[in-house]
């Protein structure tokens, strides 16, 4: 790719100390800024989110659960359930990553409406403030889904509060979703067309996409059960001759849908850093471009395979089954077109590197687990133990933070101008691979022996605590590899080495500007004349050489 | 880049953001933006109509017996109204784009008191659902003896979601467009000379239409 | 889909202005359809059920034709661009996709009348009782750990 190249002295000015006083950071309409704060609010979402797994981990070490009571265990999941999905996955990479790159990658000064996009921000501290009040007043027993009748009838808990809470964030996603979608539609730099963009704004648009179609179905979903409780609208009730189960129906439509939302980013977080460190151009890029928009739109129709034990219709079940299986094959597609990047490239194992092949490995694990619950017959069996539990981590942690923290290592020198500790980093990437197989592979053999998910007595059949054991001693080795990054990553702030425009030697528009970029981004408007992963022509190849010398210069010295 | 975009200041017709390059750029990705939002909308009700579909396919007896609770003239006229008020509102935007500012003044004027007049009649049938103990809870009475109280509970459930729904987009309508007729008549830099904000508080409006469009023969109208 | 950014700049189509004799035509057009739904809800042709079929279809169809008249003209669809329209069809025809739901609803047993009327001695305490009656929630759940 060849733009337009913007030489400027590092003395200037970038969107970090642009302006200090603090009115300058809340008030601001900048979507780096804005990604930062986001950044800061989501990793102590994500910590609170931990120490509730945490306590969970410590209590099914003893097959009679000597730490929480009964009642204290199901608002101890339902909170850790809550945090992690509402307030971490679903805004994690679009919200922070999303934000600061989308217009630096299509080159464009801002998002499409940077004031719907501070809105946003508070929609999101908003609804993250009523839920974490429903988890301090008491909490809730009902489990993240909030099934119906127990949430609108029985459950004596702060249900109404953390679905007001839910509701709210629904609408903080839905205004980024919608501000995405223009800005990739509307703000593309001169020439950058479709299929010029980076994969990762392809995936970004196809997360929209299902944000603005399937939000708003589970917005009014929950609100109606938030009128049930205070109003008696009983619309989900079985009293009035309502059906429960629509409320599943309902709820899935979004909610499987909202797995999307959560791993499609951390898909295209893959693609970057896994076309950047095979040195190679992303192989087959039409095709994984396409699957992101298939995955979208597929992804609509498989929400019944959540319900093949409720008391939907097994002929809808077959259905469902048939084409869950279908969606196998876009989310294939693309580890194949990953696998053959690397294929012949000349792989360099940086960090961001070893999170994206960590991603890569236990992608497929938590996706060919998947094909076995979505087949009909053994779902039955299998849903409703930990089986599910181990299935649903290795796609969500495996995959999408993992693909965070890649993308958190790939691009920290671009948002903060500074290095990290490689070697630290390294260390913890394996810590983390390393540690989340030991806490959630004996899950996986612990369901399928038959221990059921959110029972925290197990007495009956002790043969499940030394696979419980083993799992709580990997989550402290998980807990580790999360912790390093915090203790690298904030000192890399004050000691790090400067990072220079380019340290990896990627392409595209983002690394062609100063990091940090200063605060409109660009100097002039880039003119975007070929492909973006453009990795392997000589002259490139000549710059990157220079390049690396220079980067093992920085990262041999690691911090001043 | 060849193109360099011209700076006008705010407020003048014409003004751009920083972020856009020229005017076009910027009226496009507003009103794409619009649409985008209205998408959520179609959905958010979507859901609402799904659930209406599958209880009344499920109890449509029952439903077409609870309907005549309903008075289908009160629906009528609520109906001319709000039809009255998305006309005015469609003039309202074609005398913004003229910048006939009066004019646009006076049709944003009769739209928030169509609104208004909407409410009042949703009041008066509202009332009337409050006197007749037909809002859903432990207060619901039901004295037909051919519709199970519970179906009938569960077609006002229905009933009040979804007009409930619609009456606060109408009351975010009236705010909305009232904030905008005090800013034009204000000649606010904001939407001075710029017919988008109307353009858009128009899509917004004529949705809520739509909604109604849809609502009226649903509970109003049910055939038998 | 593929609108190329560089000829953006040249149509400026986003800005047409409707003729007021169109929006007129459109309003009376609406009010007739409005009355003609409510004539038509007057019939009743029989009890058979494609009777109420017909019905229903007629009522939805008269519904999406003025649904139709108010994008197009008042809403200016019609004058929009290919973007645009692309959200207005891609988002309505999306919310219909939700209808796949029937297939469940159509081919399973579905009785929730019978013992829709709660038997209290039997039935777990709900949770607006216990604000009334604290001690039932002894059955069967341990108290809130303070």
């Amino acid at each position: 790719m060849s733009a337009v190249a913007t030489q400027v002295s590092h003395q200037e000015k970038n969107y970090l100390n642009d302006e200090n006083t603090i009115k300058s950071w809340l008030l601001t309409k900048d979507h780096k800024r804005i990604a930062v704060m986001y950044l800061v609010a989501i990793s102590i979402f994500f910590l609170a989110g931990s120490i509730a797994a945490g306590m969970i981990r410590l209590e099914l070490v003893s097959p009679r659960g000597a730490f929480l009571t009964n009642d204290a265990y199901n608002r101890t999941f339902t909170a850790h359930g809550v945090i992690m999905i509402f307030l971490f996955l679903l805004v994690g990479i679009p919200a922070v990553f999303g934000n600061f790159l989308v217009p630096l990658m299509i080159g464009a000064k801002d998002l499409a409406f940077p004031r719907l996009n501070l809105v946003s921000l508070y929609l999101f501290f908003t609804g993250a403030a009523f839920a974490l009040l429903a988890l301090i007043f008491g909490g809730v027993d009902t489990g993240w889904t909030f099934y119906t009748p127990y949430s609108s009838m029985y459950s004596n808990s702060q249900v109404a509060l953390v679905l007001v809470g839910a509701f709210i964030l629904g609408f903080s996603s839905i205004a980024t979703g919608v501000n995405f979608i223009v800005t990739i539609h509307k703000m593309r730099a001169p020439g950058m067309t479709w299929f010029r963009l980076p994969l990762y704004i392809w995936s970004h648009y196809a997360t929209s996409i299902i944000i603005i179609l399937g939000t708003p179905v589970v917005a009014i979903t929950l609100l109606l059960v938030v009128l049930e409780r205070v109003f008696h609208l009983g619309v989900f009730s079985p009293e009035l001759g309502g059906d429960p189960v629509l409320f599943q129906h309902l709820f899935w439509f979004y909610s499987h849908p909202a797995v999307y939302i959560m791993i499609l980013p951390a898909m295209g977080v893959v693609s970057e850093v896994i076309a950047c460190f095979s040195r190679n151009s992303i192989f087959g890029y039409k095709f994984v471009a396409m699957s992101s928009m298939a995955i979208a739109l597929l992804g609509f129709f498989v929400w019944g395979h959540h319900m093949f034990i409720s008391s939907q219709s097994m002929y809808q079940g077959l259905v469902f089954s048939l084409i869950t299986f279908l969606i196998a094959v876009p989310s294939a597609v693309k580890v194949f077109n990953w696998s053959l990047t690397m294929y012949k490239g000349s792989v360099w194992l940086a960090s961001p590197m070893i999170f994206a092949l960590g991603f890569m490995g236990l992608f497929v694990i938590g996706g060919l687990t998947g094909v076995y619950l979505g087949s009909i017959g053994t779902d039955v069996h299998l849903t409703g133990t930990y089986f599910i539990v181990a299935h649903f981590h290795y796609v969500m942690v495996g995959g999408t933070v993992m693909g965070f923290l890649a993308a958190l290592h790939f691009w920290w020198p671009k948002m903060f101008g500074k290095m990290y500790n490689e070697s630290m980093a390294k260390v913890s990437a394996v810590l983390v691979f390393i540690g989340f197989n030991v806490t959630f592979f004996p899950q996986f053999i612990v369901g399928y022996l038959g221990m059921p998910r959110r029972y925290h007595y197990y007495y009956l059949n002790p043969d499940f605590q030394i696979w419980n054991i083993a799992s709580s001693f990997g989550s402290t080795v998980l807990a580790l590899g999360f912790l390093l990054p915090v203790i690298y990553l904030t000192k890399s702030l004050k000691s790090g080495a400067p990072a220079g425009p380019n340290p990896w030697g990627a392409t595209g528009l983002e690394w062609e500007v100063e990091s940090p970029p200063t605060k409109h981004n660009f100097h002039e408007i880039p003119v975007v004349t070929g492909l973006v992963y453009d990795y392997n022509s000589e002259a490139d190849e000549a710059a990157w050489e220079e390049e690396e010398r220079e980067m093992e210069h920085v990262t041999r010295g690691g911090q001043h | 880049m060849a193109h360099v975009a011209k700076k006008i200041p705010l407020g003048e017709p014409g003004a751009v953001f920083e972020q856009y390059e020229d005017i076009h750029q910027q009226n496009d990705s507003y009103v794409v933006g619009m649409w985008a939002f209205l998408v959520t909308e179609v959905m958010f009700f979507g859901a609402l109509f799904l659930m209406y579909s599958i209880y009344r396919w499920k109890y449509q007896p029952y439903f077409w017996e609870v309907h005549h609770e309903l008075d289908w003239r009160l629906g009528a006229l609520n109906t001319t109204i709000l039809l009255a008020s998305s006309f005015s509102m469609a003039l309202a935007v074609h005398f913004a784009q003229r910048t006939q500012k009066t004019k646009q003044l006076m049709c944003l004027g009769t739209t928030v008191l169509c609104a208004f007049g909407f409410l009042v009649v949703k009041g008066i049938e509202w009332s009337a659902k409050w006197e007749h103990h037909h809002i859903p809870g432990p207060n619901f009475h039901w004295t037909e003896a051919t519709v199970p109280p519970n179906v009938a509970q569960l077609f006002f459930s229905l009933y009040f979601a979804m007009t409930g729904l619609h009456g606060v987009h109408v009351v975010v309508g009236i705010i909305v467009i009232s904030v905008l007729a005090i800013l034009v008549a204000k000649d606010n830099v904001m939407v001075k000379g710029d017919y988008i904000p109307t353009e858009l508080i128009g899509l917004y409006w004529h949705f809520v239409d739509l909604v109604w469009i849809f609502l009226f023969p649903l509970f109003y109208l049910i055939p038998r | 889909m593929s609108h190329d950014h560089l000829e953006t700049h040249d149509g400026d189509y986003s800005h047409h202005v409707v003729p007021i004799s169109k929006l007129i035509t459109t309003f009376i057009l609406l009010i007739v359809l409005m009355a003609a739904t409510v004539f038509a809800s007057t019939w009743h042709l029989g009890d058979a059920w494609y009777f109420s079929v017909f019905a229903n279809l007629l009522a939805l169809g008269i519904a999406v034709t003025k649904a139709l008249l108010v994008i197009s003209y008042f809403m200016g669809a019609k004058w929009a661009s290919n973007l645009s329209k692309m959200f207005i069809i891609g988002g309505f025809g999306w919310f219909t996709t939700m209808y796949f739901m029937f297939l469940d609803y159509g081919t399973r047993q579905w009785e929730p009348i019978k013992g829709w009327e709660r038997d209290a001695s039997t039935a777990l305490p709900r949770f607006k009782d216990l604000d009334e009656n604290p001690e039932a929630q002894d059955v069967g759940q341990q108290p809130a750990s303070p």
